[in-house]
């Protein structure tokens, strides 16, 4: 039987607390090699979605498929893909830093001396070394969220289910994570990366979902998602040396709006779309206008985040 | 055979000792001493006092399970390859181990107080010992499971509080309220079984290799049970978060 192209699926996904529903009606799929943020404020349903992917939740209804396999039925062939981060898991806190890498090295079937070798490898790539045997419960809780990651990565997963990794972590240990993410996934590994980072996601994510009280309301690439929601933005060019009644003719068959300052300056503001723009120096330059300055609004992925979180939310 | 039940006991008793939670152990013996110190001829009092000690010193072990669910602990194991029942079977083989070092320094208070009980009254020879170990397994095994099945069932660590001073009532009843083990326990009452052998090889010494009772089949039908049980309980509910 051949591997499935969807590393994960979600298949009319829902889960429900009591009256409170978690994660409603969701659908989605994610092809192996691809790396997805889950976004969405507080509360949306990104860390019980991956509970649900990782097993630990069980759904209500509907589907969570990891490598084509019903993740609340997971068995241990298919959990040896999976690794997890997420604040409902955690490490032995008793067990030094490096007891938790090999112990968990060896749950997934490491001999002693190749766990060892394992553990030695992720305390060096995740730069553990002067916690090392440490217990965990005396790290900080920057250090134990490490250690956690790997614990998640020490057996090579080809999934990564990481529920807000960077969280509590410094920003050198944020680009560690990062930086390995961004790794594996050049490797052909699948990540699911739930935050509340924006500015991360963007970073290291091909595909963001965005969720809200556990709906899917966005699906798309940061740029285009950026784009079909707050629009490409506008350019405002200053420019001197064109006098006010050409302005017409001149900028006449361009979708453009214009000012005339008092000191005798035009104010073009224009779409930031390029073949609208390259029309406009082209004829600036043709005119032998000179451009004074170059200014404008684009909107960013916040904004865009922000517009469609807040329109769910009414 | 996979070794993940061998892999997480070794973790327990080796976090136990490092932890000095390994102290615990010695609890079941200090409870004899104590006992003898009051009632030093109260021989019909040893097996009776035995198990209980034996029994509430093991409660803890299962404890240790509602403490590593509430944290996450056994979710992030289950994200291993390691199985429900190799979990519960981890804490079954701590619970076993340190067991066996309860009953040892059980055994070392029986022959030095009441009277010197053991010594008085049998030989200590390898046969009866082994029986000893026997016996005190089956009791500690019994509470282990028995703990294990209500500690992967609750929800939370107050909730295991509560669980776990209703299982040392349950678990000790036969001991305090009936008198003693009931001469012969039925198989609803496991505890009674096994206080049953514990009181037949102390009280009786010689009658060690006549112990094929009813008991012999009872108690460890019913780990196996308890023991299955609580391999379902524990992947049936496996976090704090489900």
């Amino acid at each position: 039987m051949g591997e499935p192209f969807n590393a994960i699926q979600a298949v009319g996904l829902t889960k429900t607390y009591g009256k409170t529903v978690a994660i409603d009606n969701v659908s989605f799929s994610v092809p192996k090699g691809e790396v997805v943020g889950v976004l969405g404020p507080s509360g949306s349903g990104k860390t019980t979605l991956v509970g649900l992917f990782s097993g630990i939740v069980k759904p209500s209804r509907g589907k969570a498929l990891v490598a084509g396999v019903d993740a609340s039925k997971m068995p241990s062939a298919v959990r040896r893909k999976v690794g997890v981060v997420s604040d409902l898991v955690q490490v032995y806190d008793d067990l030094s830093v490096e007891k938790n890498l090999v112990l968990y090295a060896r749950l997934f079937g490491l001999n002693s001396s190749a766990a060892k070798e394992k553990a030695d490898e992720v305390v060096s790539l995740l730069e553990l070394e002067s916690s090392r045997k440490t217990a965990c419960k005396k790290l900080s809780s920057g250090v134990r969220k490490k250690v956690l990651i790997g614990s998640a990565i020490i057996n090579e997963p080809e999934i990564l289910l990481f529920d807000e990794p960077t969280a509590g972590l410094d920003l050198h240990d944020s680009l560690i994570v990062r930086n390995y993410v961004s790794s594996v996934s050049h490797s052909g590994r699948t990540v699911l990366w739930a935050t509340n980072s924006l500015s991360e996601a963007e970073r290291i994510c091909r595909r963001m979902i965005i969720l809200a009280s556990g709906k899917v309301i966005a699906d798309d690439e940061p740029k285009r998602f950026t784009r079909g929601i707050a629009g490409t933005g506008s350019v405002e060019i200053r420019v001197s040396g064109i006098k006010a009644e050409n302005i017409a003719d001149i900028f006449g068959s361009i979708d453009v709006s214009w000012e005339v300052s008092d000191e005798g300056e035009v104010r073009l503001t224009v779409d930031n779309e390029r073949e609208a723009l390259d029309r406009i120096f082209t004829l600036i330059g043709r005119m032998g206008a000179s451009i004074v300055s170059i200014g404008g609004k684009v909107p960013t992925l916040e904004d865009a985040y922000l517009q469609v979180t807040g329109e769910a939310r009414k | 055979m996979r070794a993940t039940p061998v892999l997480l006991a070794k973790k327990d008793v080796a976090e136990a000792a490092r932890e000095g939670t390994i102290l615990y152990s010695f609890f079941p013996a200090a409870f004899l001493f104590f006992a003898s110190l009051y009632n030093a001829n109260g021989a019909e009092l040893v097996p009776r006092l035995a198990s209980l000690a034996l029994v509430l010193g093991s409660l803890d072990v299962a404890f240790f399970m509602a403490r590593e669910k509430d944290k996450g602990i056994v979710a992030k194991l289950l994200l291993s390859t390691a199985s429900s029942w190799s979990i519960a079977g981890g804490k079954l083989l701590s619970g076993f181990t340190l067991g066996l070092l309860k009953s040892t320094l059980i055994l070392a208070v029986l022959k030095y107080s009441f009277g010197g009980l053991v010594s008085g009254n049998a030989s200590l020879d390898a046969y009866w010992i082994a029986w000893f170990y026997a016996a005190s397994s089956l009791v500690t095994l019994l509470a282990v499971s028995l703990g294990l099945l209500c500690f992967s069932l609750c929800g939370g660590l107050k909730a295991a509080l509560l669980y776990l001073s209703l299982l040392a009532l349950f678990a000790v009843q036969p001991a305090i309220f009936q008198s003693g083990a009931p001469a012969r326990a039925g198989w609803y009452d496991p505890f009674g079984s096994a206080y049953g052998l514990m009181e037949k090889l102390i009280a009786e010494p010689q009658s060690a290799g006549a112990l094929t009772g009813e008991g012999l089949a009872i108690v460890p039908l019913w780990i196996v049970i308890l023991y299955l049980s609580a391999g379902f309980a524990i992947k049936g509910k496996p976090s704090r978060a489900s």
